[in-house]
């Protein structure tokens, strides 16, 4: 093509030389063009395909893969026995709901805040004073639910990534949690401590957190599979993790305690969870 | 027409068939009540009346020798032990056996025989009595009074060595009635020839058994104001509170425990209560060596 227009050129016929210079650099310039409407192109193609996943992200939620583990701890009697379960994969929130992501629920739902607690009300400290079936109609609202028992803590003992440490992420308390020796009294702003191996904060410490699941003071009934709640019609609900005022045996990932789904709390709140539509 | 009552035998009657029928179901009936007021009223009789009871006897093995422990009526009880089925010796006691066990605590093949003595009353009172046998004769090696609580014996930590489980019941009757208050954990173990007090060696229980009694104050903590008007729930309150504190103490922590009361005890006695409950648990402090 070069020998062409140098000929054309030698030959000084420059009209067709320049025609078909003027064509090769529109030829670029429509190939440019188009990479870049490719790429452009790319993201909304994928928002469409998988709007679950923009939906976690805006969530901010931490996939925790599917897995199996051992469950419970020889520690204390609610804990045992220890059985194994099986968990498919799901998402959960990374930090704690807080008093900013409750009030937009009860301004948008025509809902009054809970009664302070005695610190009053910080955007960014957990959500404290809210029963069970708040929790409950917070998720449902979020388009999100309650982690069950056996995914709070699956992800609590950090998952497939698990470092088998005592506490959610550390096997030193006070690295990730808030609780009775360092709290002073009070809740504190959310993922303020050292994550958990899956990026998870303050599943140790800070509040206590409203599970799916009803309440029995042991799992001698309980089905392997996790991903069901299990007993749903008890009105005693599990919280897990301990809290601001708890000590460290309350914080560990196995520890459990039941309370009434009614009962309303400056040491109780919650995190959602979601799983991907089959 | 005229019916005489009489009973069923005798009853001649000029009726009708149907009418006969109505009267026979009457006196079934009321055969029937009378039947069942004589069971009811026999029932009530044997009951009142004291029957005589076989004495509750205990049995137990240990090493060569056999234990036997009866509890006769006369609220005595006695202790006796056998070797080849000839009797060596006995103990007596004013207590009732409850429980008689053979414990090899650290399972190093010394057990010791644990006598659970129960002093007959509304709750108190519980004893361990712990014995070896020197010279067929039946030795007392430890005895811990318990009051108020029970005791249990078990493996708390799964480590193969058995520990004694029990509560301090110190504060009995201390902040309202017996029911207001709060005993709490104490987990002992047999060292040297003696139950010794080895809470600091449980720490992760008595931790966990502060969480229960914080879980039941965590119902007080935001309506204090309310609570100081009402006496019951004030004891209620402070009783918790003095657990709380008190198994702290167990661990050489008892500072958190006033810490909590400074934070969430407002009602106008907290001085007084500090100061009761100071001097409760200077009385046999519980904390030991670790």
């Amino acid at each position: 093509m070069i020998e062409k227009i140098l000929s054309w050129y030698n030959r000084k016929n420059f009209i067709p030389a320049i025609i078909l210079i003027l064509i090769i650099i529109a030829a670029v310039i429509m190939f440019m063009l188009s990479k870049h409407y490719i790429i452009r192109a790319k993201p909304a193609e994928i928002k469409a395909i998988d709007s679950f996943a923009v939906f976690v992200q805006s969530k901010k939620m931490v996939p925790v893969n599917a897995g199996n583990f051992m469950m419970g701890s020889n520690f204390f009697d609610e804990e045992l026995p220890i059985h194994r379960v099986q968990l498919d994969t799901f998402y959960i929130e990374k930090n704690e709901v807080t008093v900013a992501q409750y009030r937009a629920f009860c301004d948008s739902t025509h809902r009054q805040m809970p009664s302070p607690p005695s610190w009053g009300w910080i955007d960014n400290h957990p959500i404290v004073k809210v029963s069970w079936q708040d929790a409950e109609d917070y998720a449902k609202w979020s388009g999100t639910r309650l982690p069950t028992e056996a995914e709070w803590e699956y992800a609590a003992r950090g998952g497939r990534k698990s470092g088998g440490t005592k506490y959610s992420g550390s096997s030193v308390i006070g690295q990730v949690a808030w609780y009775s020796e360092n709290s002073g009294f009070k809740t504190h702003p959310v993922c303020t401590k050292k994550p958990n191996e899956l990026g998870l904060y303050d599943m140790s410490g800070n509040v206590w957190e409203w599970c799916a699941d009803g309440y029995n003071a042991s799992y001698d009934t309980l089905a392997a599979n996790g991903n069901i709640p299990a007993l749903p019609i008890l009105e005693l609900k599990v919280i897990r993790g301990g809290g601001w005022f708890y000590d460290a045996t309350s914080s560990r990932a196995a520890n459990r305690r039941g309370e009434n789904l009614l009962y309303k709390s400056s040491h109780v709140g919650f995190r959602c969870a979601v799983s991907r539509m089959k | 027409m005229k019916i005489i009552i009489r009973p069923r035998s005798e009853i001649t009657l000029t009726l009708s068939h149907a009418k006969m029928r109505k009267l026979d179901l009457e006196v079934v009936n009321v055969i029937l009540l009378q039947g069942l007021s004589s069971l009811i009223l026999f029932f009530c009789l044997c009951i009142t009346i004291p029957a005589q009871k076989e004495p509750i006897k205990l049995y137990a093995d240990f090493k060569s020798y056999k234990l036997l422990a009866v509890n006769y009526e006369d609220n005595k009880t006695q202790l006796s032990l056998y070797q080849n089925d000839s009797k060596l010796s006995d103990l007596y006691f004013d207590d009732m056996i409850q429980t008689l066990q053979v414990v090899d605590f650290n399972r190093d093949g010394n057990p010791v025989i644990l006598a659970g003595l129960y002093s007959r009353g509304v709750h108190c009172c519980f004893t361990a009595q712990l014995f070896t046998v020197n010279n067929n004769t039946l030795t007392l090696l430890a005895s811990n009074n318990f009051n108020n609580s029970g005791f249990a014996i078990e493996d708390v930590d799964k480590d193969g060595r058995m520990e004694v489980v029990t509560s301090d019941d110190r504060f009995a009757y201390q902040f309202g009635s017996y029911t207001q208050n709060r005993f709490f954990l104490n987990i002992y173990r047999w060292e040297n020839n003696s139950l010794v007090l080895a809470n600091l060696k449980f720490r992760a229980w008595v931790l966990k058994d502060i969480e229960q009694l914080k879980i039941e104050l965590e119902r007080y903590i935001e309506n204090t104001e309310v609570i100081c008007e009402d006496e019951g729930e004030r004891q209620s309150m402070q009783a918790i509170l003095a657990a709380i504190t008190g198994a702290y103490s167990t661990l050489g922590e008892q500072q958190k425990g006033y810490d909590i009361i400074n934070r969430y005890y407002t009602c106008s006695d907290k001085e007084n209560f500090i100061s009761k409950l100071e001097n409760l648990l200077a009385i046999n402090p519980p904390l030991e060596k670790e």
